[in-house]
């Protein structure tokens, strides 16, 4: 069965590389290039350090940011899910923050933070803060009054609502927060690199650029589509390492699900 | 006059939402010190309300309810309420569920509390097994270790043998009774006469929402009790009679 799912995720990509051989072979002042003329561009890339050294800085900037922007967003999405009067001081203004694509604010963040690293991981922070702290927020919402009877039953003090019900229960939650704000400030660090950057994964495409350096462009498409996906991954990993029994009870739903969308 | 452990004075209980609900109406009732007090009604009534009054989790509309003498505002470990569904958190073991209810202890007293409950309880073997690794017998059995965790003074069911099977029923059935018999003073709330009748040294019947007390019978077989014993049978039969005058549960 797994092998199988494999097998028809691997259809699409294949037709596409087809598709891409016969076209590159066909196509005239090289506009397309091969695709052993991006192996090639890879090998000397990573024969001169380069794919290292932008894949590295993209990350420690993207892990900075992100860093914080979890740093703050999870506790503060906790305490608006627990001190509910917050919400209406503060909700409005996040809403409409939310909105704003961090893109928009790059030419802000320039002006404000400088052309170094402090504008890139203001946006990064941005793009990341939002879900980080949505979702936070929602996970203390979705906990069923049920389970906050039994700590009232059971005399919970502060802290043993938060460790044993309040963490616990909205991690889940929490990890899908996280999880979609790595995604969003992967995405927006690159636009980030490459409006304003002498470094990274976005530069690296748009120095290709000036260059028309056909080849060099897509493994820099390339490379950020793999590292997200690993970044994903792991982010998926890690959620089932933390709440497996969350895992548990999503399985029984998937179970439900495919057998009502087979019948 | 000894002091009743619990004590409900005139209870009323109303719920206000988009239809008006009225619940419970003028509860008076008493319950000492070793009773097993059980609470039987049709489907609905609020026998599930009154319980959670008496917990502590649910204002009564007027009236008020005293355990010890005092006034009951918020809910108190020595008043362990099992609730209808076993509500184990699902990211704790067993250990850890029953773990909730032990207050700041030391380690190793902690410790022998949880293995001592576990065995009694024949929850031994799935200390470390997880809520959903459980079947609904067993689950059941860890919010009752729970509830005793906390060392109560009074313990509240709420149908604590329903969708169970018999062979199950039977073996839990024989836990409550010998919860009881070792000293602590039970409520249990149930739709089923013999259910009751195992295990009660008095019934009280309530009527159809709103619920009224109808009947406060006291029940003096003696234990172990049986289910095709005369006595029994037309214990059932009379109880049976003032139940149905207020309609069939379910
Ligand atoms: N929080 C609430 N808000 C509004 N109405 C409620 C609430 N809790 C209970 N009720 C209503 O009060 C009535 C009694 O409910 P309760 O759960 O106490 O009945 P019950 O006797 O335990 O029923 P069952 O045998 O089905 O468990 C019901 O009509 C119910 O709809
Ligand atoms: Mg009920």
């Amino acid at each position: 069965m797994r092998s199988l799912k494999v097998l028809k995720g691997a259809v699409f990509p294949i037709f596409i590389l087809i598709i891409w051989l016969l076209s590159s072979r066909h196509s005239t002042n090289n506009l397309i290039p091969a695709p052993n003329e991006v192996i090639n561009a890879i090998s000397n890339l990573w024969a001169r350090g380069e794919i290292q050294k932008h894949v590295s800085i993209s990350l420690i900037r993207v892990l900075k940011g992100f860093g914080w922007a979890a740093i703050i967003g999870v506790p503060l999405g906790l305490c608006f899910g627990v001190f509910t009067k917050f919400r209406l001081w503060l909700m409005p203004t996040l809403h409409f923050l939310r909105q704003i694509p961090p893109i928009a604010w790059i030419p802000l963040f320039l002006i404000w933070f400088g052309i170094g690293e402090g504008s890139k991981s203001a946006v990064i922070f941005y793009a990341a803060f939002f879900p980080v702290l949505l979702n936070s927020l929602l996970g203390i919402e979705q906990i069923p009054r049920r389970f906050w009877e039994v700590g009232k039953v059971l005399e919970f003090d502060y802290l043993k609502f938060l460790w044993r019900l309040v963490l616990p229960a909205s991690l889940p939650s929490i990890m899908a927060g996280l999880r979609l704000g790595m995604s969003m400030s992967w995405r927006a660090l690159v636009a980030a690199e490459m409006i304003a950057a002498t470094s990274g994964l976005g530069y690296l495409i748009m120095s290709a650029r000036s260059l028309v350096r056909m080849d060099e462009m897509v493994v820099g498409i390339l490379l950020i589509g793999l590292i997200g996906i690993l970044i994903d991954a792991f982010f998926i990993w890690l959620e089932r390492f933390l709440a497996p029994w969350n895992k548990e009870t999503l399985g029984v739903g998937e179970n439900e699900r495919s057998i009502a969308s087979s019948g | 006059m000894r002091e009743a452990l619990l004590q409900a004075v005139n209870i009323t209980k109303i719920f206000e939402g988009k239809t008006r609900v009225e619940a419970l109406r003028s509860i008076d009732l008493a319950i000492n010190q070793g009773e097993y007090v059980a609470i039987l009604g049709p489907s609905g009534c609020g026998k599930t309300t009154l319980l959670r009054i008496f917990a502590g989790l649910t204002k009564p509309t007027t009236g008020k309810c005293t355990f010890l003498g005092e006034e009951i505002n918020k809910p108190n470990r020595q008043r362990a309420l099992v609730f209808q569904d076993p509500r184990l958190f699902p990211w704790l073991t067993v250990r850890g569920n029953i773990e909730l209810a032990i207050k700041k202890q030391a380690f190793i007293e902690a410790n022998e509390r949880i293995v001592e409950l576990c065995k009694k309880m024949q929850l031994s073997e799935f200390m470390y097994s997880y809520p959903h690794e459980l079947s609904g017998g067993m689950a059941k059995r860890v919010a009752l270790a729970r509830a005793l965790a906390g060392d109560p003074k009074l313990l509240l069911l709420d149908e604590p043998l329903a969708h169970l099977d018999k062979n199950i029923q039977l073996s839990l059935l024989n836990e409550l009774h010998r919860l009881w018999k070792d000293g602590l003073t039970s409520v249990l709330v149930t739709h089923d006469v013999d259910e009751a009748l195992m295990l009660a040294t008095r019934i009280i019947i309530l009527s159809a929402r709103p619920a009224q007390i109808i009947a406060n019978q006291q029940i003096s077989l003696p234990f172990p009790r049986d289910p095709l014993d005369g006595e029994f049978v037309q214990l059932k039969e009379k109880i049976m009679k003032i139940n149905s005058g207020v309609g069939e549960p379910e």
